[in-house]
């Protein structure tokens, strides 16, 4: 539709010319609307006043004339007219100009100068629409991303609120088994042994729920800084550590990363958001932890990290040896709320790790080599 | 035997971390649930390390192990922290902090275990 959301009313009196204007012109329009005669054309202009936009009308109709007609619709509120008629002597024009009409096409009616007038009169209409349509779009922008924040400072809260609980229940369960084994050997302590189990799969799950929205609750706003990269991917190395003791070697550049490991060691200097990228960093390498954890024997798992510059750029290389990704998800790794992981929290942790590489206008992929996952990024 | 002092402001915590490692006495525990009291008592008992939780009111994690630093250099100094604080946790790793344990944590055991390491026990 060429006239998206324009309202036309189209007066004249002889039929034959009414049909075929208006199968010609009629689609362009949302609404077309049709008028015999002056009178009927003002009556249906009061109906619609809130909704006409603009008025192609003939000058020479019975009952009230095309410009009578006019003249009582600008005392109803100002719209583009266009007037078609036979009439081109200058007393006419002169009144037609008076009564403020947009512009006048000839009869017979040449559609194609029709056409271009319409298109004239109506631009500053579609201006408008399209003005609004933005504003519209906007706010309702500023509504969402508002909505967001406090969703977000909600969840972060309830994060907060449940970890605090959850890590008592944890601990106390961890201690009430050990009580448990300590009894002497009954039906009720194998059937309390197993009952744990299951409870301890819940608590599992719950805390993967926590940790996913612990990830999202980080801040978002923090300033680029310049910053060793190297330097980024031992922090987050020494804050995972906790964990990745148990699970797996991890290597960095070819050497083995320990508590010690320096940070200055190299230097790769990008201007990051320094935090957020450290959280990519824990993200990917909590990630593979997860995974390599599945595969039996410690001395087997390996977590190999390279950091090296290319074309003043970092490339950034996270591969394990957990047997990669599987094929029907490999597309998807980066989609939220996708989890790759079969007892885990929502799968929202690599959608945010894509989009903090994003916002540091740097990339991310993921794909399988040698029995492993790898996740490389390319930073500016 | 070596003495540690744990502070958080969840008695729960306290409390559970404490009967479990009283059950094996590999060290002397003390628990402070307020902050202050810890600060207060740091002079007087001898610790060899200390187990803080960085989310506290009044007087947080951060506060205490500069406290602890500036006192005594070679007290260790272990974080309890939630993931949600990495801002804290890596100001508390320039600040001198010997080492951080996640809530929850990963097991009663793997907290002793750190605490063991750092002790060098």
């Amino acid at each position: 539709m060429i006239f998206n959301n324009i309202t036309a009313l189209y007066v004249e009196d002889e039929l034959e010319v009414r049909n075929t204007l208006s199968s010609m012109i009629g689609d362009m329009f949302q609404n077309f609307l049709t008028a015999s005669n002056g009178k009927e054309g003002l009556e249906i202009f009061i109906e619609n006043k809130d909704t006409v936009d603009i008025i192609i009308t003939d000058i020479n109709m019975p009952e009230l004339n095309g410009l009578e007609m006019i003249e009582k619709i600008n005392e109803i509120k100002s719209i583009p007219i266009i007037i078609t008629s036979a009439y081109n002597d200058s007393e006419f024009l002169h009144q037609a100009i008076s009564l403020g009409v947009s512009s006048y096409v000839n009869k017979p009616i040449d559609v194609k100068v029709l056409f271009e007038e319409l298109k004239k009169a109506c631009e500053p209409l579609l201006l408008k629409q399209e003005l609004q349509t933005q504003e519209e779009r906007h706010v309702n922008q500023q509504l969402e991303a508002a909505k967001f924040t406090a969703i977000g400072q909600l969840s972060a809260g309830i994060t907060h609120e449940i970890n605090t609980p959850l890590t008592f229940i944890k601990a106390t369960f961890e201690m009430m088994q050990y009580d448990i084994e300590d009894l002497e050997q009954s039906d009720i302590r194998t059937s309390l042994l197993n009952d744990a189990k299951t409870i301890n799969d819940g608590i599992v799950r719950m805390e993967n729920i926590i940790t996913s929205m612990k990830e999202m609750a980080q801040k978002s706003n923090e300033k680029k800084e310049s910053v060793n990269i190297y330097s980024t991917l031992i922090t987050a190395l020494v804050l995972t550590f906790n964990k990745s003791k148990h699970i797996s070697n991890v290597y960095i550049n070819d050497e083995k990363f320990t508590a010690n490991s320096s940070k200055d060691k190299l230097s790769f200097m990008a201007k990051v958001q320094i935090q957020r990228i450290e959280q990519v960093w824990i993200i990917i390498i909590n990630n593979a932890m997860d995974e390599l954890q599945k595969y039996k024997d410690f001395n087997d798992r390996k977590l190999d990290i390279s950091i090296e510059s290319i074309d003043n750029k970092i490339k950034i290389k996270f591969k394990d040896n957990a047997g990669g990704i599987k094929d029907e998800i490999i597309d998807h790794v980066f989609d939220a709320f996708k989890s790759t992981k079969e007892s885990s929290g929502m799968g929202v942790g690599l959608n945010i790790a894509q989009k903090i590489i994003l916002e540091n206008n740097s990339t991310i992929k993921a794909y399988n080599e040698n029995n492993g996952a790898v996740f490389e990024i390319i930073l500016q | 035997m070596k003495k540690i002092a744990i502070v958080d402001d969840e008695q729960d915590i306290l409390n559970i971390l404490n009967k479990f490692f009283s059950r094996k006495h590999l060290f002397d525990v003390d628990i402070y649930v307020n902050p202050q009291d810890a600060i207060n008592n740091i002079r007087t008992n001898t610790y060899d390390l200390v187990l803080t939780d960085i989310m506290m009111p009044q007087i947080d994690g951060i506060e205490l192990l500069k406290q602890i630093k500036d006192y005594d250099s070679s007290i260790k100094v272990i974080m309890m922290t939630a993931y949600s604080t990495l801002e804290k946790t890596l100001e508390s790793e320039k600040l001198g902090a010997n080492d951080y344990i996640t809530k929850p944590f990963i097991s009663l055991k793997d907290v002793e275990n750190t605490i063991l390491d750092n002790l060098k026990i």
